[in-house]
């Protein structure tokens, strides 16, 4: 077989388009097929291994049906402490490498996942695939090139993106900055000063990272406009001409210096729950189209857009994982009593609606009908228009970090993300909690540190915004006029200090920075603490 | 002229037709879009060679030229962009908007710009048609063309030098040969000698023609093959014409010698004897040509012929598959195949293969993602396409191994009744050379020539399994039964022998009757058990368990009863007369019983008080096919008043006593469905008779 690299030598780039990015042509019978048959040996594989006997208590079931009806959904908690112990002789698939999150306070260290070498191998197609699309402009554009710069600000290995990365790598020689191997003996700050440095030098071809990261990144550049560092990385003459090319393009264009002055990619793919926020930020700051991915520690690749993000959402991976979507109202009735069989669907099943995703590993995995707490919108379940027969996704937030208003609405981090774009709010960072006062019942307060400082009618706006934003809210709010949003200003630079304070302490990647949505009272009293607090609107 | 206005003609159609065929058949990919653009340039291009070719007028051949030189660095710009796209070239980006600068500039410039590009036009003595003055704008678009063309030969050049694909690498050389071609054919034009001719319109069909074969044909044939064989045909061609031309001028010559002078008819003769006898020659070096030079092809042809003579005859599917696939690895000279053919369940079980080490059973799936595609697509599949489709990420892990393990180059589906029924799996040549065209159109003709072969031998070895699974069954079920004869013969032993127990034990215990009425009970008892106990030592005895000859039966109870009756001081003469009549059980047993009854009854009251008798026992079938059992003797008579033959089953007469023997026997006859008569003259006589069938339909109750 004709590696890419050889394909792309030839000129078969119509090939490589298929190999590669082939899956979101695939029909919805097609993407049903490779599901049923993946699913069917995985548990003949699950069913060969001690863990996976005892998951399936015992009986494999031979159909997909039967699966469905017969094996409960799992937690982390169903693969202790095999997983945890990395014990490679109850799996189903000696693991190739095992990758990790960043855990959860007070339960386990951290998530351990194996990976089963024809799982790597998938991963790494995916992401080949996955730069394709990024930067194609239409159907079977192909503008990959060897030794095109990769710059990335994903964690790396053992973390699963350093993992996809490196498969990716095994896959098609692009040259990463800083190197995998590099970039493993840092920590986050120094690696993204290693990789602009570098990238002012070598200039970037694709991207990968969090959309945050990429607007702070942006507007850091913004903020010195005209006063680049001058490290001794920026004295070299590559980096020096590219500054200075830089900086007579944002004069040219009277703009503030920004990355696409300095960079041209082919494409950039974001992660994370925030990418429909700051997406057109991004494009703006990096002048490129933003290409959004999703992927998780347990079953690597979940889902992308189509080529040049054409796609409102994201097709799911065929070959990554079964995937079944529990109505959000299964899930509450499943998180009440763990004893209850909760309902799901199949991807060919899905009516547009909110789901929580529910994943069951291949090609050699673990994870067993695995809820993996993401609350996803299906958007739409197909795109004649864009000749796409798969369903669109998009990430909502995780599941448990809904705030329930009175069963009236729940509230995502997204919706509220949604909100402050409405508004149009520099925000640099919040947090929303739930609380129930005495009078008026569940509102969700707000914790909010704003660059613009001090804003009276806060609470509000981001209840207008609300009620333009979201449908649910709108109808549970819209009419009857209740105000449950309080917001409370939390001093510039709490965030901040958080992080710092985190850092010291030495805590993992995942933890430096609070939680979003819910976050727990010992969070809360740290950030409260270091910041102090506010009510611009009490209630 | 007429030539030239002929091939100006001609290919100004032929650029038409290819457009069309391009745009039929590749307009879908980015390269033959550019390559579309190419041909309309050329189109023009060569539009403006026929106004030249065709014209008179000055003016008009004027114009002509101009749309020449207005059109050319098009042709030559997109072909360069077609090969930029064909092999995905993504540097020299500043060439593309200078392309476009100098496609639309250049009718400007050309048109607009006076005497810039094509000042005039003349005539030249001897010179069938109009030639242009250039003016320096021709020499620069001229420069432009060649750089344009250069550039796509460096490129087309670089990628054939890194491709690793051999197909890829041929098709290249289509494209690397056409280049050239255009440079030369142009370059004609510069010289005087030349000009006359229309080289360069030829050179530039080539070139288009040649690319347009490798865009549309996207697996061409095997160009150092095609130029091989030429070559060869060509040598061979010119030997035979040699020969012939020496035969004729060697008679000639020799006619003159003798003669001594020529004949122009004799040497026409001459020839036409000589062309006759080249044509056997001919046809013989063609044949040894072939044979030698096209040894592989000559195979195949040879192996298809005489697969098709001989697969029909063939039913044996093991022999049908073995046979081809020993054809093919012979012919085409092939390491290892295999032969997968569709099985009950809807699988593809592998039937026969060659170099593979297979230890298990190996069968593809019905929705095997192979199947599915071979089965959609029933076309000659090339292995290395399976990891580019998009349903191979639905292979399971083992069926992963098992491809790599079969390491096929080729698949080609065996398609019967629009169904697909086998697959024939081929693996790489011995020499390492790629299947070309040809081979693939061999298997393909090999697949369909076989296909209802191997479908008849499919049904016919799923018609013998299923014989040989009956056969099977049948076995079964005659080894079940005789497992079920061994088990009833021994229940049968068994319950005879728990007979003899009982028997046995009560005559333990008639050795403790406390008196003589006691002791008769017991007696009676035992003889009514041993009765029974000998229909299942019968029955066990019997050949098949469902019947006894009771006559025998009958004889063997009379001696065993007459010996437990008689003692030394009585002689009683038993007569027994049977016929072998087979009886079931259900009415063995109850016949039986009541044999013993009125045996025993009549043994021991018959001849009281008498030394000597003689007792007859009979039993014989009747004419109207009921069965009549007789017991009758010469002694004292039964105590009762009744007329002779009157009995009837209530005892519609008077006994004198009813005996338990007496209530056995009727209850028995009753069961039976029978009649009994009795008569009392000298001695008694009792006549028992019934029907075996109607007694096996009673009800026992």
């Amino acid at each position: 077989m004709d590696s890419a690299a050889d394909l792309l030598r030839q000129g078969r780039t119509s090939e490589l388009w298929q190999k590669y990015c082939g899956f979101v042509e695939l029909t919805l019978e097609e993407f049903m097929l490779i599901q049923q048959r993946l699913l069917l040996e995985q548990l003949e594989l699950l069913n060969s291994s001690s863990l996976g006997r005892r998951l399936l208590a015992g009986h494999t079931p031979t159909t997909v049906e039967e699966f469905r009806r017969q094996v409960p959904v799992t937690t982390y908690h169903d693969y202790l402490p095999e997983l945890v112990e990395r014990q490679e002789d109850s799996l189903p698939a000696k693991p190739v490498a095992w990758v990790r999150t960043s855990g959860r306070t007070g339960e386990f260290p951290c998530k351990w996942a194996p990976v089963p070498k024809a799982f790597y191998d998938s991963l790494g197609k995916y992401f080949l695939g996955t730069q394709i699309l990024s930067s194609a402009r239409q159907r079977g554009d192909v503008r990959i090139a060897e030794d095109d710069v990769y710059l990335y600000t994903a964690a790396p290995p053992p973390f699963v993106t350093g993992t996809i990365l490196r498969a990716g790598r095994d896959e098609f020689p692009f040259r990463f900055v800083p190197s995998i191997e590099e970039a493993e003996g840092m920590d986050f700050q120094e690696r993204m000063e290693k990789a602009f440095l570098l990238a002012m030098e070598t200039g970037v071809d694709y991207f990968l990272g969090v959309g945050s990261v990429l607007v702070a990144m942006g507007d850091a550049f913004s903020k010195r406009s005209g006063s680049l560092s001058s490290s001794r990385g920026m004295l070299k003459p590559a980096a020096l001409a590219r500054a200075m090319r830089a900086m007579a393009r944002a004069r040219l264009k009277r703009e503030p210096l920004q990355p696409k002055h300095f960079w041209n990619p082919k494409g950039i793919t974001v992660g994370g729950m925030d990418v429909q926020i700051y997406r057109k930020r991004i494009e703006a700051l990096w002048g490129v189209r933003v290409f959004e991915g999703y992927g998780c520690t347990e079953f690597g690749n979940i889902a992308v857009q189509s080529w040049g993000a054409r796609s409102e959402g994201m097709l799911p991976s065929a070959d990554c994982a079964f995937w079944e979507f529990m109505p959000e109202i299964e899930y509450q009735l499943w998180r009440a009593d763990r004893s209850y069989h909760p309902v799901t669907y199949l991807t060919n099943e899905l009516q547009p609606g909110r789901y929580v995703l529910v994943g069951t590993s291949l090609l050699g995995g673990v994870f067993v009908r695995y809820i993996l707490g993401d609350l996803v919108r299906v958007l739409k379940t197909s795109d004649p228009e864009l000749g796409i027969h798969l369903p669109q996704i998009v990430v909502e937030s995780r599941a448990d970090d809904l705030i329930d208003l009175g069963s009236m609405v729940l509230l995502t981090e997204r919706s509220l993300w949604q909100a402050f774009a409405h508004l149009d709010l520099q925000t640099t960072d919040w947090v929303a909690r739930k609380e129930i006062l005495p009078t008026e019942g569940p509102v969700v307060r707000v914790f909010i540190e704003s660059d613009n400082g001090h804003q009276a009618n806060l609470a509000n706006d981001l209840h207008g915004a609300l009620i333009e934003t979201s449908d649910d809210y709108k109808t549970a709010f819209g009419i009857t006029g209740g105000n449950p949003v309080r917001v409370s200003t939390l001093a510039p630079g709490t965030f901040k200090a958080y992080l710092e304070a985190k850092r010291a302490e030495g805590a993992e990647l995942g933890h430096l920075k609070p939680p979003r949505m819910q976050p727990s009272d010992a969070v809360m009293k740290r950030l409260l603490d270091l910041g102090g607090q506010r009510r611009v609107n009490q209630g | 002229m007429t030539a030239v206005r002929a091939a100006t003609f001609f290919a100004l159609i032929c650029y038409i037709l290819l457009i069309a065929v391009v745009f039929r058949r590749a307009r879908h990919r980015a390269e033959a879009r550019y390559f579309l653009l190419y041909l309309a340039g050329m189109t023009v291009w060569q539009a403006g060679q026929a106004v030249v070719a065709f014209t008179a007028n000055p003016d008009v051949a004027l114009t002509g030229y101009r749309i020449v030189a207005a059109f050319a660095p098009s042709f030559g710009f997109f072909y360069a962009m077609f090969v930029r796209e064909l092999v995905n070239v993504r540097t020299t980006r500043a060439l593309v908007p200078l392309g476009y600068i100098l496609v639309f500039g250049s009718p400007l410039i050309t048109f607009l710009g006076g005497e810039l590009v094509v000042a005039s036009v003349y005539l030249e003595p001897g010179f069938p048609m109009f030639l242009p003055n250039l003016g320096p704008g021709a020499y620069v678009l001229g420069v432009a063309v060649y750089a344009f063309m250069l550039y796509a030969l460096y490129h087309l050049v670089r990628a054939r030098h890194v491709s690793t694909s051999s197909i890829e690498r041929n098709r290249l050389t289509y494209l690397i040969i056409g280049v050239p071609v255009v440079i030369l054919g142009s370059a004609a034009n510069y010289l005087p000698q030349l000009r006359a001719y229309p080289i360069d319109t030829i050179a530039n069909m080539i070139n288009a023609a040649l690319t347009a074969f490798a865009i549309v044909r996207y697996r061409l044939l095997d160009i150092q093959l095609v130029m091989q064989k030429g070559l060869r045909y060509s040598l061979t061609t010119l030997i035979v014409t040699m020969i012939y031309f020496l035969l004729v001028s060697l008679s000639v010559q020799v006619l003159h010698l003798v003669a001594g002078y020529q004949v122009f008819m004799l040497s026409l003769v001459l020839a036409a004897v000589a062309a006759v006898a080249v044509q056997p020659l001919r046809d013989m070096l063609q044949g040894r040509v072939d044979k030698l030079f096209f040894r592989e092809k000559y195979d195949a042809a040879q192996m298809l012929q005489r697969v098709s003579r001989s697969s029909a005859a063939v039913l044996d599917i093991e022999q049908l598959t073995d046979m081809i696939l020993t054809e093919i690895a012979g012919a085409m000279r092939i390491e290892r195949a295999a032969f997968f053919l569709k099985d009950e369940t809807g699988g593809y079980l592998l039937a026969a293969s060659r170099g593979l080490m297979i230890d298990t059973e190996w069968r593809l799936r019905p929705d095997h993602p192979l199947v599915t595609y071979l089965a959609a697509r029933p076309q000659v599949f090339l292995a290395q396409n399976l990891d580019r489709l998009p349903m191979a990420r639905a292979f399971r892990l083992e069926e992963r191994e098992q491809w790599e393990q079969l390491d096929a180059e080729l698949l080609v589906p065996v398609i019967a009744k629009g169904a697909l029924v086998g697959v024939l799996a081929v693996g790489q040549r011995m020499a390492g050379t790629d299947y070309g065209e040809d081979d693939r159109l061999v298997l393909m003709t090999l697949a369909n020539q076989t296909a209802i072969a191997v479908e008849n031998a499919r049904l016919y070895a799923a018609a013998q399994h299923q014989i040989a699974e009956r056969q099977r069954a049948e076995a079964r079920t005659l080894d079940s039964l005789h497992e079920k004869e061994v088990l009833l013969r021994e229940i049968h032993h068994r319950v005879k022998n728990n007979l003899q127990v009982i028997y046995s034990l009560l005559s333990l215990q008639s050795q403790y009757a406390p008196d003589a009425a006691t002791l008769e009970v017991l007696r009676d008892s035992q003889n009514r058990i041993r009765s029974m106990a000998l229909i299942h030592e019968k029955l066990y005895q019997s050949v098949n368990l469902a019947d006894i000859d009771f006559g025998e039966y009958l004889r063997t109870l009379a001696a065993q009863l007459h010996r437990s009756y008689t003692t030394g001081e009585r002689k009683i003469h038993l007569v027994v007369s049977t016929s072998p009549i087979r009886l079931p059980l259900d009415v063995a047993l109850p016949c039986a019983l009541i044999a013993s009854e009125l045996i025993s009854n009549a043994l021991k009251h018959a001849f009281v008080g008498r030394t000597e008798g003689i007792l007859r026992i009979g039993i014989s079938p009747d004419e109207d096919g009921a069965v009549r059992l007789e017991v009758a003797d010469d002694g004292v008579g039964m105590p009762l008043t009744l007329p002779d033959g009157q009995w009837s089953e209530d005892g519609g007469g008077t006994l004198g006593h009813v005996t338990l023997g007496m209530q056995l026997i009727r209850g028995l006859v009753r069961q039976l469905d029978g009649d009994m008569t009795m008569s009392n003259g000298r001695g008694a006589r009792f006549v028992v008779s019934f029907r075996p069938a109607a007694s096996v339909m009673a009800d026992v109750t």
